[in-house]
């Protein structure tokens, strides 16, 4: 049987004829953790595990497992950035979700979509920025408690969110870098182990200490995340942008009497933020559900599923502490200054020789290089361009100067009635820092041999 | 003569290759007492909740231990069928044979390598080798793993495929090839590696080989403790019944004979007896070579006769009953007496031995070795000179 086969059937040598075997899954049809409950493990997490069972890295399993069951991650094999950051989409809506949802349900036989947002597919958007937390978080009480149950240690969905920063049992913040060596963890690491340092090995557990309690909205939401995820299995049909939009009119009717600027004010949102919703087919992101639900006094989960009856009483809105996520700084300079950069930009863009980065110009003028580059973007693409072009211009002489060095150490050698052989010659270009290795090198040596040796 | 109808194999069969015919009879089997019985044995062992972790199921050679080690693994497949139903990824019975070493010791790499294939696991060149569940403790520091595919890495990947893949029972055939290491010191660790994995990974663990994996009794007193021995024997002439349930095997054996007659074996029963060694195996694959060969001469049935050419030589049977013999001696146990004497004596009280009893605590003492031969069966004199 060959090991890319789905699934497989044991195979007995000699056995003669008997029961026969009903196929087997190819991979171990691990149970995932928690499902139905707020600590519901997340995909990333289960395939981790699934390497470990297999005594294999994850990367080495989603390259040479997953991959043959979901060519469309073939082509992720060999991008580092993918396994350190990117495949924490893994959890949520991306592509990336469904070709490892496919992958590892067609090895497992088990079903895993409820460990992703895909259930989610019809009321959030497919990009919405700021979802997933840029690289793993952890609660390190949490994890020491798997660790003194003797259960398999794992990472549930929830810690994956951006705006999941409490503990919602422990009441404590998220960890997101490893205590010793003070790295963040990688996405899909290259060793399995949960719970210990990806870097250096350290455990990442620790018992619960006097840690400053967290503020109640943090705990609400971490609380209103375990309610979404817990719901999972059952929200497919629920969770759509008709469904959400109908209540939020029902919402406003009931408890503003249809004003949704009053609405707005009182919950202390933005007062477009139905606007967009309402108007066009815009979904809302994670952080406007939260906050929508939390001024209506209820969970995510519950909003949706809630019947707003004017007949009966309701009780009054709640007042956001702070916005769930900061808008971006917008980018303003007085006239001034905008015109003296905009000048410096296009003298150093027009000089194709000046060979200065974007990055380097921006510091040089106290700004932000994606204020610069939201300002005036065409500059800045001449401007990186030419110093690319520099760049490979000055690699391009450096080369050209170390394989002049590597000729005139070959005439030297054979002035000296020394045959340049690879050893000679390395010694004598070691204090230069030039290397046979180099392919130019190598072919300016065996230029120079052939052409003093054919003259001689 | 029978007719065709009372055969008990499709009469199409009369009408097919030669090869054809031959691997039906090879591949068919029969039921005798000493098979049901050491089935039954071995099956109330399996199945015992505090029972062994280790079953060896050991016999002469030829008796039909293969045979045996069949019908346990698709009795436990039957027995497990709810399981393997309802669990996609479920493997709760697993057998493969122990492949005997290239020259020197007995390979646990390509041991483990086997069982996981066996498992349908994949990426086996690429184990890592990571700390047990039970190893980890707060505030360790993990080593980050390296893929080597290691010996050690791969009986971790073992233990952990075993553990998820539910396997319950492990069937190993050929597993005295275990026990084959050049140095007879390295013999414990044979042992250990067996009874770890029976520890670490939960499982049952049939070995069945020949009279050779008693060495393990011997050896270890930590895997004798998990273990049963189920004795799978050949069968004995004098004993009336034992010569009464050979000659039924033989008649059915006989019947299952694709030949358009039917010969009549039973007739020469002793003779086929002792040209077998009362190994109910040695008998079928005689009498599958006397099927091929009248089939290729056109003959339409055989007689004792004819049997006769394709018989074992009688050097080689008396080195198969020799191996027998040996093995059932080594089965036989010793007296109470020779327990209380090793116990007295390791006491330090100085209790005299009751009369008699001193050959045998001797004996007991000095258990002999997987190998080593009883003095009394070499010849001493001319031949001992000659070493």
């Amino acid at each position: 049987m060959k090991s890319t086969e789905l699934q497989f059937v044991p195979e007995l040598p000699d056995r003669g004829a008997g029961p026969g075997w009903p196929p087997r899954s190819r991979l171990y049809a691990l149970t995932p953790i928690g499902r139905g409950t707020p600590l519901v493990e997340g995909l990333l997490s289960y395939v981790i595990r699934l390497a470990g069972a297999h005594a294999v890295g994850p990367r080495r399993l989603v390259i040479g497992a997953l991959a043959q069951a979901c060519p469309a991650l073939h082509r992720y094999r060999r991008s580092v950035p993918f396994f350190k950051s990117a495949s924490r989409s893994v959890n949520g809506l991306h592509r990336f979700s469904e070709y490892f949802v496919e992958a590892v349900e067609q090895l497992c036989s088990v079903a895993v979509k409820d460990l992703t947002l895909l259930p989610l597919r019809g009321l959030l958007p497919f990009n919405g920025p700021g979802l997933f937390a840029p690289s793993p978080r952890w609660c390190p009480a949490c994890y020491a408690e798997m660790l003194e149950a003797r259960a398999d240690l794992y990472q549930p969905l929830a810690w994956s969110f951006d705006l999941y920063r409490v503990c919602a049992k422990h009441r404590c913040a998220l960890d997101d870098r490893c205590p010793a060596c003070g790295l963040r963890q990688h996405c899909l690491p290259s060793g399995p182990m949960i719970g210990f340092c990806c870097h250096c090995g350290q455990w990442l557990g620790r018992r619960q200490g006097p840690d400053p309690p967290a503020a109640p909205f943090d705990l609400w939401v971490a609380g209103a995340i375990g309610e979404i995820v817990a719901a999972l299995p059952s929200l497919e049909m629920l969770a759509t942008r008709d469904r959400f939009v109908s209540q939020i009119e029902q919402a406003v009717a009931l408890f503003a009497g249809g004003s949704r600027r009053k609405c707005c004010m009182e919950m202390g949102i933005s007062e477009h933020s139905f606007q967009y919703l309402l108007s066009g087919d815009k979904r809302p992101l994670l952080s406007l559900w939260l906050e929508i639900a939390y001024g209506f006094g209820l969970g995510p989960v519950a909003f949706l599923k809630a019947r707003f009856d004017p007949a009966k009483s309701h009780p009054p809105l709640h007042k956001l502490p702070h916005p769930l996520r900061c808008r971006a700084e917008r980018h303003v300079l007085p006239l001034d200054q905008y015109q003296t950069v905009e000048n410096t930009l296009r003298a150093v863009a027009e000089d194709a020789e000046c060979g200065v980065s974007v990055v380097a110009l921006a510091q040089g003028l106290h700004l932000n290089r994606s204020c610069i580059r939201y300002l005036w973007p065409d500059l800045c693409r001449q401007i990186s361009a030419n110093f690319r072009a520099r760049k490979a211009a000055l690699a391009k002489a450096a080369l050209e100067k170390q394989c002049q060095v590597t000729r005139d150490a070959v005439d030297a050698l054979l002035d000296q009635g020394i045959y340049p052989n690879q050893t000679a010659l390395a010694r004598v270009l070691a204090p230069e820092r030039i290397s046979l290795g180099c392919h130019a090198v190598q072919g300016a040596y065996a230029q120079q041999l052939k052409a003093r040796l054919g003259r001689q | 003569m029978k007719t065709a109808i009372t055969r008990p194999f499709p009469t199409e069969l009369l009408r097919t290759s030669t090869q054809q015919r031959v691997d039906f009879f090879r591949k068919c089997s029969i039921d005798h007492p000493n098979l049901t019985n050491s089935f039954e044995q071995a099956m109330s062992a399996i199945n015992s909740a505090c029972g062994p972790k280790v079953v060896m199921v050991t016999g002469p050679t030829g008796v039909g231990k293969s045979t045996l080690a069949r019908r346990i693994y698709r009795a436990l497949v039957e027995q497990y069928s709810d399981v393997i139903e309802q669990d996609p990824g479920a493997v709760p019975v697993a057998g493969f044979n122990a492949i005997p070493p290239n020259g020197r010791s007995f390979s646990w790499k390509d041991f483990y390598i086997r069982l996981l294939e066996r498992h349908g696991d994949v990426l086996l060149d690429r184990k890592m080798l990571l700390p047990r569940q039970h190893d980890l403790f707060e505030g360790m520091s993990a080593p980050l793993p390296i893929e080597r595919s290691t010996t050690e890495s791969l009986r971790r990947a073992a233990e952990r495929c075993l553990k998820f893949r539910k396997t319950k029972v492990l069937v190993i055939d050929e597993a005295h090839h275990i026990l084959m290491v050049n140095d007879p010191k390295h013999l414990e660790f044979q042992f250990e590696a067996l009874k770890s994995l029976t520890i670490e990974s939960d499982v049952v663990i049939v070995l069945v080989g020949t009279y050779r994996l008693l060495g393990i009794r011997d050896q270890s007193g930590q895997l004798v403790r998990r273990s049963e021995i189920v004795h799978f024997p050949r069968y004995n002439l004098l004993a009336e019944s034992d010569a009464r349930n050979f000659r039924n095997a033989l008649e059915q054996l006989q019947q299952k004979l694709p030949l358009p007659v039917e010969p009549r074996l039973t007739d020469d029963a002793p003779y086929f007896f002792y040209k077998s060694g009362g190994s109910v195996g040695i008998l079928k694959d005689w009498l599958a070579r006397c099927l091929e060969h009248a089939l290729l001469r056109g003959k339409r049935t055989f007689d004792a006769a004819f049997a006769d050419e394709f018989a074992l030589s009688n050097k080689s049977l008396i080195t198969i009953i020799d191996e027998a013999i040996e093995g059932e001696l080594m089965l036989e146990d010793v007296g109470l007496e020779a327990v209380k004497a090793l116990l007295y004596r390791v006491s330090g009280l100085k209790v005299p031995l009751p009369e008699g009893e001193g050959a045998s605590a001797t004996k007991a003492k000095h258990p002999r070795r997987v190998g080593e031969r009883k003095p009394v069966r070499d010849k001493t004199g001319e031949h001992h000179e000659k070493h």
